[in-house]
């Protein structure tokens, strides 16, 4: 079971960056593809955290109870990288969303095939 | 001097131009020039430690590998000073043409980008590659923005490439770090040879689609046309002469210092090979002077990629001449072209028809800098095109030299199209009296003349160069210790 609890999160997280992958490439409205980049975003945060995951593992702390059972300890390496990614994330994310405000302004739509100049 | 300042400086500028900044007009526009000069001076003030023995700089005084590290050897240094001084003669063109633009937001984005591109030279940390990558490319999404309206579009391709680029970047670090137990370089490229091979081709697959975005490679190079089109020509020079230099130095720092003793070479050769005849084949077709350039660009990043990834002291060589040649010239190009393209108020080339008699230091700038890229003698693109030549025919591989030959045919065909257009023909388009850009123009044709003519100053560095960069071990001791 302890296999399958690793792999289930491994797994998940790669189905979910292709899920974001796969909106990326075939929406056709800015919003959605936005968010199909969340959603890749999500999956690779995910996707580092499960590397440092262990079963019941525990916090990595050294206290006068846990001393000696540092065997169990989770990886907090990277915990720390996500906590960077995700901010890296939603400031890409932000930035995004406030470009196709403008783009509607300027265009008034949100389909790809109806704006010049945004074919892929 | 500590290089660590090499980063710190241009941050803190580019945070206390936006404190400042409303105090005068032209004070963000100096306090680019003053901070991209600082890095020009302190990077020829590493130069002498540096030949002797790489810098290892310990962020926070932590014993490596625990801590994080710079490290500056002789390829980051060459790519420091290729850097700071571009981007120093673009700031120079930017205090004059900028007035249609936000300066404050400008000159902040800008100097931010520089930060990041500094960062991805100077570090010695995976994650922090990854981080410094982000820094440089959020920075310039909002640079890319910032001309005319439809440049949104531009920039949105730009960010959705950006973000696939940057998250197939974090999987390939996923991967290392579970795999080899650190991000510090040293350490991966210790152990990275008794990876599992199949693993290891895909990180460095995944790796070469995300760093591939910065090196403007095959896969990840689409946004590089609209962009470059839509953009403001300071936005694009740095794109063009200083962004892809540093994702060139990355793409080197992780096929030769990483993976150093590993056999990937072929996907690299491979993709630069694509990378170059599509570049320019679809440069021979445009009728948009800066999409041409922007697409020539392409080829010249897949020619540098292909002829680095023949994994010898010589190709290295050549192809690090070829890059820093690409920057001068490719920088002067678009700041001509842009110089022109405004006093035509158009980016068709017909529209430039005559503009070599009208407006005679831009033509002249040009004009020169495409013979450069053509390979005429007595220029500096002769030089590395020799030496790419006598490389790839000195280790027999002739259907490779056949491509390159080809192309740089393609390459002759459509600059001296648009130099035939600037000198032999007449349009009746009226042109816009504006003051030439004379120093940047005047200090790029002084370099390429000077690197034509007297070649081996730079020939005997990069060889240098070439030799500490192919033999990973220099990496590992500098970093290490004995161990």
């Amino acid at each position: 079971m302890a296999f399958l609890n690793q792999w289930a999160y491994l797994g998940g997280s790669i189905i979910l960056i292709l899920i974001g992958l796969f909106g990326v490439l075939t929406r056709k409205n800015l919003i959605k593809i936005v968010v199909s980049i969340g959603i890749m975003d999500t999956g690779v945060n995910l996707l580092l955290v499960s590397l440092g995951y262990i079963n019941n593992g525990i916090a990595p702390i050294l206290t006068q109870t846990n001393a000696n059972n540092s065997l169990n300890f989770v990886d907090p390496l990277p915990q720390a990288l996500v906590l960077t990614a995700i901010v890296i994330g939603v400031a890409v994310l932000a930035l995004a969303l406030s470009i196709v405000i403008k783009i509607y302004e300027n265009q008034q739509t949100l389909q790809i095939d109806e704006i010049r100049g945004l074919k892929l | 001097m500590n290089a660590s300042l090499l980063i710190a400086v241009p941050l803190l500028t580019a945070f206390v131009i936006p404190l400042i900044g409303k105090l005068h007009k032209k004070i963000p526009s100096f306090l680019v020039l003053l901070s991209t000069l600082f890095n020009i001076i302190i990077s020829f003030s590493l130069y002498g430690q540096v030949m002797s023995k790489p810098i290892v700089v310990k962020i926070g005084n932590w014993t490596l590998p625990f801590g994080i590290n710079l490290y500056v050897d002789k390829l980051a240094l060459i790519s420091l000073l290729i850097i700071s001084t571009i981007t120093f003669l673009i700031s120079i063109y930017n205090i004059r043409n900028t007035d249609e633009l936000n300066e404050i937001k400008f000159n902040t984005m800008f100097l931010l980008a520089f930060t990041g591109i500094n960062g991805i030279v100077l570090t010695g940390d995976v994650f922090n590659l990854f981080v410094f990558i982000e820094i440089a490319a959020i920075s310039t999404y909002v640079l890319a923005t910032m001309k005319r309206k439809d440049s949104f579009q531009a920039a949105f391709k730009y960010i959705v490439m950006g973000s696939i680029a940057s998250v197939f970047l974090l999987i390939a670090i996923g991967f290392l770090y579970s795999s080899i137990g650190s991000l510090n370089m040293g350490v991966i490229a210790q152990n990275a040879v008794d990876l599992n091979p199949s693993l290891l081709k895909v990180i460095t697959l995944l790796l070469l689609i995300g760093i591939g975005m910065e090196a403007e490679l095959f896969p990840m190079n689409l946004w590089v046309p609209e962009v470059y089109s839509k953009s403001y020509v300071g936005v694009t020079a740095l794109l063009s002469g200083v962004l892809s230099v540093s994702g060139i130095y990355a793409m080197i720092r992780v096929y030769f210092t990483l993976f150093g003793g590993t056999d990937i070479y072929l996907y690299i050769t491979v993709v630069g090979i694509v990378t170059l005849l599509f570049g320019e084949f679809i440069a021979y077709q445009q009728e948009n002077i800066k999409k041409m350039l922007a697409y020539s660009s392409i080829a010249q990043m897949g020619l540098v990629m292909a002829v680095i990834s023949l994994n010898t002291t010589e190709a290295l060589q050549a192809g690090l001449f070829q890059l820093l040649n690409h920057s001068i010239l490719k920088v002067m190009l678009f700041i001509a072209a842009g110089f022109m393209s405004y006093a035509v108020g158009s980016n068709k080339i017909k529209d430039l028809a005559g503009l070599g008699k009208k407006t005679p230091v831009a033509g002249f700038g040009f004009t020169l800098a495409a013979l450069g890229i053509m390979g005429v003698p007595f220029l500096n693109g002769f030089v590395s095109k020799m030496l790419i030549i006598q490389t790839s025919l000195g280790l027999g591989r002739y259907f490779f030299t056949g491509l390159i030959l080809l192309a740089t045919l393609i390459e002759i065909a459509y600059y001296l199209k648009v130099i035939q257009t600037l000198y032999f023909k007449e349009n009746a388009i009226k042109v816009k009296k504006i003051m030439p850009c004379l120093v940047p123009i005047g200090v790029l044709s002084a370099a390429i003349l000077y690197i034509g003519i007297k070649p081996q100053i730079i020939i005997n560095l990069l060889d240098q160069v070439g030799t500490q960069v192919i033999d990973n071990s220099n990496y590992i001791i500098s970093i290490l210790g004995g161990i």
